[in-house]
């Protein structure tokens, strides 16, 4: 079966490379096609590793005349350098998803390269009137901040994937019922590749100018979850925020819940300038804090371990130097980690489909009994299309 | 997420640049010895209330590069505006829908709403040669300046009405004072020079091509040029334009930003 899943992909995949770019409705054929240059250091004075990513992302679209659409998405990355070479556990660990039915594999793994297709997004649609329904593999993205999403309970990620920003997906059931220009209804279920079952009701509003959202949830059959958020205006600030509460379904009345909550303000200069902030709270980190410094880069496994501390504050500027240069700078800062996260970018339209990027992450925190550091520098070319 | 949004256009230009867009639409009606206020409230007047669908190019022209964005765009009244990003293919699929004073982005990429902060709203795009008051039509050509008829003179062959208008005292108004010149035939406004509180030309509106479009006579291409940089512009062209779509409120909606239009 899982073959033949793969197979049926890279059909797909081959197949979706031959059909002519389309410009209307029905088909919709994009993606786009990048070259990432990675340079990975550690500690001062213990050398730089070097890796080479080709990037090959391909979006097949369908929306009918009558109720049905249907989506493929298809993520291909060919790795190769000396990180490849240097990490025997590399090919196993990407070989698969967290999802009910595993659409990722590799191609292709040898001692120097390893190449990977994930179809991140393989869905059906039905719209009726206001009713809509998606089934398969898809992004049901109920987040409002920034950074941190404690509401996006059925997708996990990481911030610092800069390279990734469609998300994986996950397999599930959405139906939604829009009830006015604003504001819905969602049900949603999905289920992992253990088989457990996350299952939410999300209602949005709006009103006095603020999106209201309200979140009933079950999280990996473990946690009920109930949330809310919010994105509106003080003053001319943009006025963002998420909270969550977790509490095992085990032992209801002898436990203690996890609180998370993301709250952001943003503001737009004149000049163009664009500033941010947010900060996000957990009243646990469930045991997250002591781990080895690339768990944060990876990402969190679950919503609930969103949070590496108990305060983390995140900045960010933006500015657009040019129609066609934007520069920006990010930072976060861990206070009970004495540790903090930069990360300096800029990026050039090349031409009107081709985008030059240069991007920078410095880590440094105390974790394990040790102060660790990591630092890369990324150069990225990408071809629209 | 911001960087996506910073690469392509801020979003209160979206709005602003299809509001501005549909201002320049006029319906051809003759009319004898109006004053200059009720010359500029007749261009203003014809563009209000009205349903529209629009296809456009921006082109932003600078020294050593060009670079267009097509889209397309609809609007109901003043208190309705959907626009969706065709090309460039990074930024295809991106929405934007205002309604009244609150607007949201649709990002198909990340697939995520958001909703925009007021900040935003009063933002232009800065690769584009437009300040902001002119994308937000905050202030009101007709109750926030005193006019003046100054004569008549012919632009791209038309005959037109030479109007000054210059704020009132406490107006929410960037400009010194503006000069526009408004065909007589359609009240169509072909050409605008924008001065600062010195006196000095800030920016200059140029429209031509004037052509039938949803039924109307019209400029279909309009230039704007900052005077104080060489070799920069910003270029409007509007391919099609309906003024009678089969669209009501309900079409201003979450639902419809997500599907491709």
């Amino acid at each position: 079966m899982r073959r033949l899943v793969h197979r049926c992909l890279m059909l797909l995949a081959v197949l979706m490379a031959f059909v002519p770019p389309s410009r209307g409705q029905g088909l919709l054929f994009d993606g786009y096609l990048t070259h990432l240059q990675a340079a990975i250091g550690g500690a001062p004075g213990s050398g730089l590793l070097t890796d080479n990513l080709i990037h090959n992302r391909l979006n097949l679209n369908w929306y009918g005349e009558g109720a049905f659409s249907a989506s493929l998405q298809v993520r291909t990355r060919l790795l190769w350098g000396e990180r490849v070479r240097l990490t025997p556990g590399i090919g196993p660990q990407m070989d698969g998803d967290n999802g009910w039915a595993d659409l990722t594999t590799n191609l292709a793994r040898q001692d120097a390269y390893l190449l990977n297709t994930t179809a991140d997004r393989l869905w059906l649609g039905y719209t009726q009137g206001p009713f809509e329904a998606t089934l398969g593999r898809q992004r049901g993205n109920w987040g409002v901040s920034y950074v941190w999403n404690p509401n996006d309970i059925f997708n996990v990620y990481s911030f610092f994937d800069f390279d990734y920003v469609e998300r994986p997906g996950s397999d599930a059931l959405r139906l939604r019922y829009n009830t006015g220009m604003a504001s819905s209804v969602e049900l949603a279920a999905k289920l992992d590749s253990a088989g457990r079952l996350t299952s939410g009701l999300l209602t949005r509003l709006n009103r006095w100018n603020y999106d209201f959202q309200l979140l009933l949830g079950l999280l990996d059959e473990r946690d009920w979850v109930l949330g809310g958020g919010w994105a509106g205006g003080i003053g001319g600030y943009g006025f963002k925020g998420e909270l969550s509460y977790f509490h095992p379904r085990e032992g209801l009345a002898d436990t203690t819940g996890l609180f998370l909550g993301s709250i952001s303000l943003d503001y737009n200069f004149s000049s163009g300038l664009f500033a941010q902030v947010e900060a996000l709270v957990a009243s646990s980190t469930g045991g997250v804090e002591g781990q080895a410094f690339s768990a944060f880069y990876s990402g969190p496994l679950s919503v609930k371990s969103l949070a590496f501390a108990p305060l983390s504050l995140f900045g960010q500027v933006s500015y657009p130097i040019s129609p066609i240069l934007n520069a920006s700078f990010s930072g976060i800062y861990y206070p009970k980690l004495k540790g903090y996260f930069v990360g300096p970018s800029l990026s050039v339209s090349v031409a009107q489909t081709v985008d030059f990027s240069l991007f920078a992450q410095f880590f440094k925190a105390q974790a394990m009994g040790s102060t660790q550091r990591l630092n890369m520098a990324f150069a990225r070319l990408k071809w629209s299309f | 997420m911001n960087y996506h949004l910073k690469q392509s256009m801020t979003p209160g230009s979206w709005l602003g640049l299809a509001l501005l867009l549909v201002l320049l639409a006029a319906a051809p009606q003759a009319q004898a010895q109006l004053s200059a206020k009720e010359i500029i409230q007749k261009a203003d007047e014809l563009t209000r209330g009205q349903k529209s669908h629009a296809v456009m190019r921006m082109t932003v022209v600078r020294p050593s590069y060009t670079r267009t964005v097509d889209f397309k765009t609809w609007s109901l009244g003043r208190d309705y505006a959907l626009t969706y990003i065709t090309d460039p293919v990074r930024d295809k699929g991106q929405s934007f829908l205002k309604h009244k004073t609150e607007m949201w982005n649709w990002q198909p990429r990340i697939e995520r709403m958001i909703k925009m902060s007021p900040s935003m709203l009063a933002q232009g795009w800065m690769g584009s040669d437009y300040s902001n008051d002119d994308l937000l039509r905050e202030s009101s050509m007709v109750e926030d300046y005193t006019h003046e008829l100054l004569g008549s003179q012919d632009i791209a062959g038309l005959a037109c009405h030479k109007i000054k208008l210059v704020p009132k005292p406490d107006a929410p108004v960037v400009w010194g004072h503006i000069l526009l010149w408004i065909s007589k035939e359609g009240f169509m406004q072909m050409r605008g020079e924008y001065y600062d509180e010195y006196g000095e030309l800030v920016r200059t509106e140029a429209a031509s091509e004037v052509r039938e479009l949803g039924g109307r006579r019209m400029p279909s291409h309009i230039e704007i040029v900052p005077a104080d940089q060489p070799g920069h512009k910003t270029l409007i062209d509007i391919q099609s334009m309906d003024f009678a779509p089969a669209i009501d409120e309900s079409f201003f909606s979450q639902q419809n930003m997500r599907r491709p239009q």
